[in-house]
Parts: structure tokens; C-alpha cells; sequence
């Protein structure tokens, strides 16, 4: 126990030595809002869109939503952030074999956005724990 | 403007540019710094910067009182930042001011320090160096906590408002992520 505590404070040491080294930030404020307000506010692929072209797919939109929520097979589904995310971690497993899915290590995904981390890890890596 | 950042918020989702400036001044220094930890220069920082107060320009409609400003800005920060990292993987790409070999993508203060022996000072940049792989090696989440904690001075709760997360959930999280630290670092925790 007294030697956990010895590596906990050491490890309290190394990263307060680490905080202690970092050069403080020095910037413009001025001239990062100048550069900041020269940029489009808007997704660059929808100011790229001809304004007629850009109206004519708006207008289809309500007709589009209305073609799917009557469609036999539509559901009320909420495309928020969560779904996509889980989207996201289907379309990642999906590249696994079941047992490496199996032996994934859960304290290595926090949440979805880690799921690429652990595509990138070694297959032998994936189930390792303590 | 001396107002809190909801305040100023709210005043920006009702038109006033000014309220979002004053929002920009009030924190670039913390996203350029928050972002220099996953980048690694101080100009790649700036960048992340520029996306991360545009994303607030144009998402200001989704932001809600429940919300932390200055951890919805990290959780954007660090966001932004590693998908920065993963198109420079992607690309083979860096950048001109981590060329230089030995400070390669650190804005750290290099050399001795106050008297110090130059050999402890070449140790010590190399405790730091490794120190800052290993954080870098942590999942995101578990990045954010250490980051937070330790390099920021944020208390529990106030990780766990920018982390969407309770307080037990941040123990637990920064638990698993000073354990991953352990392993990396172990050579360096055995040092007396």
C-alpha cells in the first residue's frame, strides 16, 4: 500500500513538473478576431452551392420529410448526436471479428470518439487488463 | 463587458457580436492553451482555436444554460485538436515549427532550470517529454481529466460539467487514467 502511495506521489510530482514547464500562451486577441471574422460563418459546401440550386434542394426537403414519414417502413427516429455516435461504433465494429470484439477492454473506450483509438491498437493489445 | 459567460451567451444568441467577442477575449488564451497539449505548437494551436470559436459562431442556438461554456470549449478543443493530429498522421504532415528534432512539437521550457546541474536539466526534459507521450497515449476522455486536473487546476465537478460527467464517474476516469499513466511511466514513478 505504502509503495502505491510512493508511485501515486510520484506520478503527482511528474505531471505537476510537466504542468510547471509549459510556456504560457502569449497571442493577439485582436488579430485573431480579425482573422476569425474573415471566415465564412457557414459549412464551406453550403456557400459553394449556386443560390438556385441551393433553393431548389430546400425546397424539396419538406417534401423529402413528408415521402419518409409516411412510408411504410419510416420510424420516428431523432438523428441526434447520440444515434450518430452509435452509428459510428456499429460501423467500426463491424470491421472486427467477434472475438476480438469480445475481448475488448472497456478501460480502454470511454466513449465513441475513442473507438478510433482502438482501431489503430494491435489485435493481441485489445484485451488486456490487469 | 464584466459579464459571466451565460450572460454574454445569451446576449450573442440574440445578435450581439459584441458579447461574442468578449467571449473570444475571455478564453482564447485557455483554448489556444488547451489545444497547444494535443497539437504541440503554438501555431497548429491557433488553428484548432479558430475552429473551435467558429463551431460556438455557428452552433450558438444549441448552446443551453445546463452547459458549461468552458467545458463545452474543451470537449470542442480536444475534439477539433485530435482530429488535427489525425489528419497530420493521415497526411505525414508537420509542421515548420516542430521540425526542429529536439523540441519536435513541444512548447515546453527546455534546459536547466535556476542552477540546476545541465545533466539533471537534459533528465528532467526527458521526464517531461515522456511524460507528455503518455498523456497523449491516454484515450480522449481520460486526456481531458488529466489535463484538466492537472494542468488547468479544475476540481472534480468542474470536469464532470465539461465532461457531461458526475463526480464519481470523473474519480473513476481519472483513476483508469493515472493507472494508464503508471504503466507508461513506470520507470519514472520508481525514481526516488
Amino acid at each position: 500500500m505504502s509503495d502505491m502511495n510512493s508511485k501515486d506521489q510520484n506520478l503527482d510530482r511528474l505531471l505537476k513538473e510537466a504542468s510547471a514547464a509549459e510556456v504560457p500562451v502569449t497571442v493577439d486577441a485582436t488579430r485573431f478576431l480579425a482573422r476569425l471574422r474573415s471566415r465564412p460563418t457557414s459549412p464551406r459546401w453550403v456557400s459553394a452551392l449556386p443560390r438556385p440550386l441551393w433553393l431548389s434542394a430546400a425546397a424539396l426537403v419538406p417534401l423529402a420529410l413528408l415521402l419518409w414519414a409516411m412510408a411504410p417502413w419510416s420510424t420516428s427516429v431523432s438523428l441526434d448526436a447520440a444515434i450518430l455516435d452509435e452509428l459510428d461504433l456499429l460501423e467500426l465494429l463491424s470491421t472486427l471479428e467477434p472475438a476480438e470484439i469480445a475481448t475488448l477492454d472497456p478501460d480502454l473506450i470511454d466513449f465513441y470518439a475513442d473507438l478510433e483509438i482502438v482501431e489503430e491498437l494491435p489485435v493481441d493489445l485489445l484485451g488486456v487488463s490487469e | 463587458m464584466d459579464l459571466d459567460d451565460f450572460e454574454l451567451m445569451r446576449r450573442f444568441q440574440q445578435g450581439d457580436e459584441a458579447a461574442y467577442e468578449a467571449l473570444v477575449r475571455r478564453h482564447l488564451a485557455f483554448v489556444i492553451r488547451h489545444a497547444r497539449r494535443f497539437v504541440g505548437d503554438h501555431s497548429s494551436a491557433e488553428d484548432v482555436a479558430q475552429d473551435v470559436f467558429l463551431r460556438v459562431f455557428r452552433s450558438r442556438d444549441r448552446f443551453r444554460k445546463a452547459i458549461s461554456f468552458t467545458g463545452w470549449l474543451a470537449t470542442m478543443t480536444g475534439r477539433i485538436a485530435l482530429n488535427e493530429l489525425r489528419t497530420r498522421q493521415r497526411k505525414r504532415w508537420l509542421p515548420r515549427s516542430a521540425l526542429d528534432q529536439e523540441n519536435a512539437g513541444m512548447e515546453w521550457r527546455g534546459g536547466s532550470v535556476g542552477g540546476e546541474d545541465p545533466s539533471e536539466g537534459v533528465l528532467r526534459q526527458e521526464r517531461i517529454s515522456k511524460v507528455r507521450e503518455a498523456i497523449a497515449d491516454l484515450p480522449l476522455n481520460q486526456q481531458q481529466a488529466i489535463l484538466l486536473q492537472n494542468f488547468e487546476g479544475w476540481d472534480l465537478e468542474k470536469i464532470g460539467r465539461a465532461l457531461s460527467l458526475k463526480v464519481p464517474a470523473v474519480k473513476s476516469l481519472l483513476h483508469r487514467a493515472r493507472r494508464n499513466l503508471g504503466k507508461r511511466l513506470e520507470a519514472y514513478l520508481a525514481e526516488d
